[in-house]
């Protein structure tokens, strides 16, 4: 009885998901591939790739090899809940070898874009709030705006921009393997929303529906915003924050991230995360559009807002940045579909360690000279 | 036999990200070889 009930279950989902792929998915991943090469031809007049290198990166790479890379970025950040930028661009820097300065709004291009699908997702599930959001992204935009001269002034050259970049990754492998390991030391039963979550899924499990954990009429609403606070409810459970801390937050992660090329993700979640102790499922309503709004306002303010100060424009490698982007978003969608199957104890810890590693390489590089390329 | 098929495909899903990894790192080393 109950196996039969579980068949017919995954077939029905077998068909809801492969509807979804492709009626929603598929057209937006063609969408913006094709856009790649539409950008290719007007920025250069030819399609790059192979052996034909791209003119800005100065690389010679397949497309496919740009596309799997936004696949496999994105589906693994996904599963462990963090932005692709802060794993494409060191694979970008240091296996595709991209390092002139138009790496940094490239990876933004992909940051920009990659989070399209989550940020659609979340607001069907009602993970949204504009309260909450636009404090942060106000905070994004004054960020967007200052990174990219830290960028062209303080880290123009690749010595300090990739010391910068491996401090980021051995804060960001740090704070995997951290995450990881408390959940595998704390043997307590979860509590808060966990607990409900964990609950919730339980009872759609044993219903013979998806685990979803969230139930259908839950959202975030804004119980509250007296001067200078904002008190966010959300299933039951409510959380005030300061807007002024929001604001500063946003804009102070903006600066770094800008000037890198990576979303703000991976500083914004550990800040909002142990300061305020919101959960993910909340989080994310602010996090997922910060990271488009600073993507955006940095990749404006490299192409037509540097030039007026700096004389130059940094523009993205369009094709390079939209071909990774199609992947990121097909990996993102995939991270998204079969995340409840993984281990994400396990997974957070090997790309914790790999990333830590790869960061501390990328710092040592900066006092000695490694024998071998970075 | 699809039923086999399906079924076996949700049981190697827990293994989907080492798959992912190892496919990176294999594309990776073969980039290093033919590109640098």
């Amino acid at each position: 009885m109950h196996g039969s009930q579980s068949k017919s279950a995954f077939d029905v989902r077998g068909h809801a998901i492969a509807r979804e792929f492709a009626f929603e998915q598929l057209p937006v991943i063609a969408g913006v591939f094709a856009l790649g090469i539409v950008a290719a031809y007007l920025q250069h007049g030819f399609l790059p790739g192979g052996e034909v290198p791209f003119p800005l990166a100065q690389v010679r790479v397949p497309i496919w090899h740009v596309v799997w890379m936004g696949i496999w970025t994105g589906y693994t950040m996904a599963v462990v809940g963090e932005a692709a930028g802060i794993f494409a661009l060191p694979y970008t820097m240091s296996i595709l070898q991209f390092t002139t300065p138009n790496v940094t709004p490239t990876t933004q291009l992909l940051t920009f874009l990659n989070p399209l699908g989550a940020l659609l997702g979340f607001r069907r599930s009602r993970q949204w709030n504009l309260a909450l959001a636009s404090w942060v992204c106000l905070g994004g935009v004054v960020g967007g705006l200052i990174g990219p001269f830290v960028r062209m002034t303080l880290l123009s050259r690749v010595e300090p921009f990739t010391f910068t970049v491996g401090i980021v990754l051995v804060f960001t492998g740090f704070h995997l393997c951290l995450a990881a390991l408390r959940k595998f030391v704390s043997r307590k039963p979860p509590k808060g929303i966990e607990a409900k979550f964990a609950a919730e899924a339980r009872a759609r499990q044993q219903a013979g529906l998806l685990p979803s954990g969230l139930p259908d009429g839950v959202s975030i609403e804004t119980v509250s915003h007296p001067n200078g606070l904002l008190t966010v409810k959300f299933w039951n459970e409510s959380w005030t924050v300061r807007k002024h801390f929001l604001f500063i937050t946003g804009a102070g992660v903006g600066v770094i991230s800008s000037a890198l090329g990576v979303g703000g993700g991976f500083l914004l979640v550990p800040i909002f995360s142990t300061l305020y102790g919101l959960p993910m499922y909340v989080l994310v309503a602010a996090t997922i559009p910060y990271v488009m709004v600073l993507s955006a306002v940095g990749l404006f303010t490299y192409g037509a807002i540097l030039p007026m100060f700096l004389g130059s424009a940094i523009q993205p490698e369009w094709a390079f940045g939209l071909f990774a982007a199609a992947g990121g978003i097909f990996g993102s969608w995939c991270a998204a579909k079969t995340q409840r199957y993984v281990s994400e104890t396990a997974l957070k810890l090997m790309l914790g360690g790999i990333t830590a590693i790869a960061g501390a390489l990328y710092v040592i590089n900066f006092f000695f000279t490694l024998p071998f390329r970075l | 036999m699809g039923m086999i098929m399906k079924s076996s495909l949700t049981q190697m899903l827990p293994y989907l990200p080492f798959l992912v990894l190892g496919a990176a790192t294999i594309v990776a080393a073969c980039h290093i070889t033919f590109y640098w």
